[in-house]
């Protein structure tokens, strides 16, 4: 499962974070555990940076992924992943404090 | 939906440009103080008649319109500030011909001008937006290349288009822009074997479908027919203009923008359909997104325009053609000058005023613009046909 944030009037799930509700505009919303399965929409493979703190790492590989619970988030991915595989995603802070995404081969 | 009010009367005129530099020490005020002064020379307008200022500029830290009022002594009665960057060149000419047609102000002067040194393209991509940087920075910080690569893989994934279709939009407006004093890169030929052996920058994106950054500054102005007629102005008239911001939002990867809600209503309003207009000039952040609005602008359904770019020539002597002055792939992305290049460019082409190459008797062009990338795709989008008149 993953947290991800919810509106306690009307049910939508929304990413980014909000400060109010996306549909209905409620400002009740909470960090709701929901399921951590999607699939990969279409993937890119990195070569350049806008910041020092990535230069050593790349290629980075990230992802766009479609999650079933009805968000679209981007993501870290594997090398070998491509536009169609099944993923389930998981949160993590980076070196930042920053939540990222990562997503792992099913 | 009721019917939208027509733009008539309204005339757009002197195309401005003020030529383009890789990296400049002048700050934005400078790029958009010198558009001010060639439109009035150009114009043989006095400063004091200019009563209506439409800027956008993403290199002027805080400081809007209003601050180049001061900086230029001028005291307009109708102001217009457009933080919509590729989409702003559209919107600037929608909103000044609506405060023409209204008498909020009888010149308008419409300029995007910006700097570029190092400093400021890595200062304007890491504080973007707030959405930008809670869920596309952390990814490697990419900037807008990771994004539109993500789209780029996403179309061609759905549609079957290669590299080798993108590749047809960047060689055919780098022959575009020969002849072109003011692209940057119009005298380094490209073909499609360059193109192709060009080094990845985020894949599927190579280094010719990414724009270059540089200084620059696009301007024109807009005021009523009779009085570009009395100053003797080649001008044009605006058949019809449309914009749409945030469109399809559910879509989870962009295929379409808002061009596509609304180009029925484009054409309808403008009285004539895609296979009358003589040139178009698209936002060309990206090769895709030409594509994108060549479909969604109703020059080819959906998922068909790389058999459109197979089978027809964007070149300025070809069957379509796209970005007659090399667009921004060619000219350099001169900050949200790019957004007003679209506009400038088609009314270059149809008053006979073009830096480069002319399309034969180019009449009507359509200009299309797409801008800011808070999250994961543009938000804004427009696009306006104008028609040649009273040369
Ligand atoms: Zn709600």
């Amino acid at each position: 499962m993953i947290d991800v944030q919810s509106c306690q009037t009307c049910g939508q799930l929304q990413y980014p974070r909000r400060d109010v509700c996306r549909n209905c505009l409620s400002d009740d919303l909470v960090d709701s555990a929901v399921v951590d399965t999607g699939t990969i929409l279409a993937v890119s493979t990195l070569w350049r940076s806008n910041e020092p703190r990535f230069a050593s790492k790349l290629p980075l590989y990230i992802a766009k992924a479609d999650l079933d619970c009805g968000i679209h988030v981007i993501c870290f991915a594997a090398a070998d992943m491509k536009a169609g595989d099944k993923v389930r995603v998981s949160g993590k802070l980076d070196e930042t404090g920053q939540k990222i995404w990562i997503a792992h081969s099913l | 939906m009721t019917s939208v009010q027509d733009f008539a009367g309204v005339a757009v005129a002197v195309p401005v440009t003020v030529p383009y530099s890789r990296f400049s020490d002048r700050a934005a005020p400078w790029w958009i103080g010198s558009a001010l002064r060639e439109l009035l020379k150009r114009s043989g307008l006095r400063k004091e008649e200019i009563d209506g200022l439409a800027a956008t500029s993403f290199t002027m830290g805080n400081d809007t319109t209003v601050a180049l009022t001061e900086h230029f002594d001028m005291s307009p009665r109708w102001i217009e500030w457009l933080p919509t960057g590729g989409a702003s060149g559209v919107m600037a000419l929608r909103r000044a011909a609506r405060a023409i047609q209204s008498g909020d102000a009888n010149v308008v002067a419409c300029i995007a001008g910006d700097t570029a040194n190092p400093e400021s393209f890595s200062k304007l991509v890491a504080n973007f937006s707030r959405f930008s940087d809670e869920a596309a920075r952390p990814y490697g910080a990419p900037g807008p290349n990771g994004i539109f690569a993500l789209i780029t893989a996403n179309y061609m994934q759905r549609f079957g288009a290669t590299r080798a279709d993108f590749g047809a939009i960047a060689v055919a407006q780098r022959a575009n822009a020969q002849g072109n004093a003011n692209a940057l890169l119009g005298s380094k030929p490209l073909d499609l074997d360059g193109y192709l052996a060009a080094p990845p920058i985020a894949e599927p994106l190579h280094l010719f479908d990414c724009v270059m950054p540089c200084a620059g500054a696009e301007a024109f102005l807009v005021m009523s027919q009779e009085k570009a007629a009395s100053l003797g102005l080649p001008h044009a008239i605006i058949k019809g203009a449309i914009e749409r911001h945030n469109a399809f939002f559910s879509d989870p990867v962009a295929t379409r923008g808002g061009w596509l809600q609304d180009r029925d209503q484009l054409y309808a309003q403008a009285g004539l359909g895609p296979n009358e207009v003589d040139c178009v000039q698209v936002y060309d952040d990206y090769p895709v997104i030409v594509a994108m609005q060549l479909e969604d602008l109703g020059f080819c359904d959906k998922g068909e325009a790389p058999q459109l770019l197979r089978s027809r020539s964007l070149r300025v002597d070809g069957d379509l053609p796209v970005n007659t002055c090399g667009g921004q792939l060619s000219c350099g992305q001169a900050g949200a000058a790019g957004g007003f290049l679209p506009v400038v460019e088609a009314l270059r082409q149809i008053t006979g005023q073009t830096l480069g190459h002319r399309v034969a008797d180019a009449h009507i062009a359509l200009a299309s613009g797409y801008g800011m990338v808070v999250h994961d795709r543009c938000l804004a989008t427009g696009a306006v046909i104008l028609e040649g008149a009273g040369r």
